[in-house]
């Protein structure tokens, strides 16, 4: 999360929104965005609408859910799809930016 | 549990942000990409 924040502008320069989905309800969502200084969106989902319908899963040994990245483009396809193998398995932003300079960018011509 | 695939149609959803104010998915087509983090929780 804090390396999101930190590399949250870039992000923006590159034409692209975060959102972050969370079990979490909207009080202890909203405080951890206050406390935290969080820039991007935060939608919290205790109802798992989202976190089904992108097929999050939850590691039942070790009680807690597995983190996603989906990179979703323009037209609304689904560009990039990473689910974690592990508490850790989260890709490197250099990795998603990389991806968005390469291919997702809309460059004006001349 | 169903996975999404990549270079297909992302599953369109719309929730109340922490604040209230409604997101939609589609509330960014054609203007801008949108990185989904799905959090493992905070706490």
């Amino acid at each position: 999360m804090a390396q999101l924040r930190q590399n949250y502008k870039r992000f923006i320069k590159l034409n692209t929104e975060i959102i972050v989905v969370g079990p979490e309800g909207a009080e202890p969502f909203k405080e951890f965005w206050v406390d935290e200084k969080l820039p991007f969106i935060g939608l919290p989902d205790p109802d798992h609408k989202i976190l089904k319908l992108y097929g999050q899963e939850v590691n039942l040994f070790k009680l807690g859910r597995l983190p996603a990245q989906m990179l979703i483009d323009k037209s609304g396809m689904l560009r990039y799809v990473h689910y974690g193998h592990s508490m850790t398995d989260i890709p490197s932003n250099k990795e998603i930016m990389d991806l968005l300079k390469q291919h997702m960018t809309t460059r004006s011509p001349g | 549990m169903a996975r999404v695939e990549l270079n297909t149609p992302a599953p369109e959803f719309t929730l109340p942000d922490f604040n209230g104010n409604s997101v939609s998915l589609s509330d960014f087509s054609d203007r801008k990409n949108v990185l989904v983090v799905f959090n493992r929780g905070f706490f």
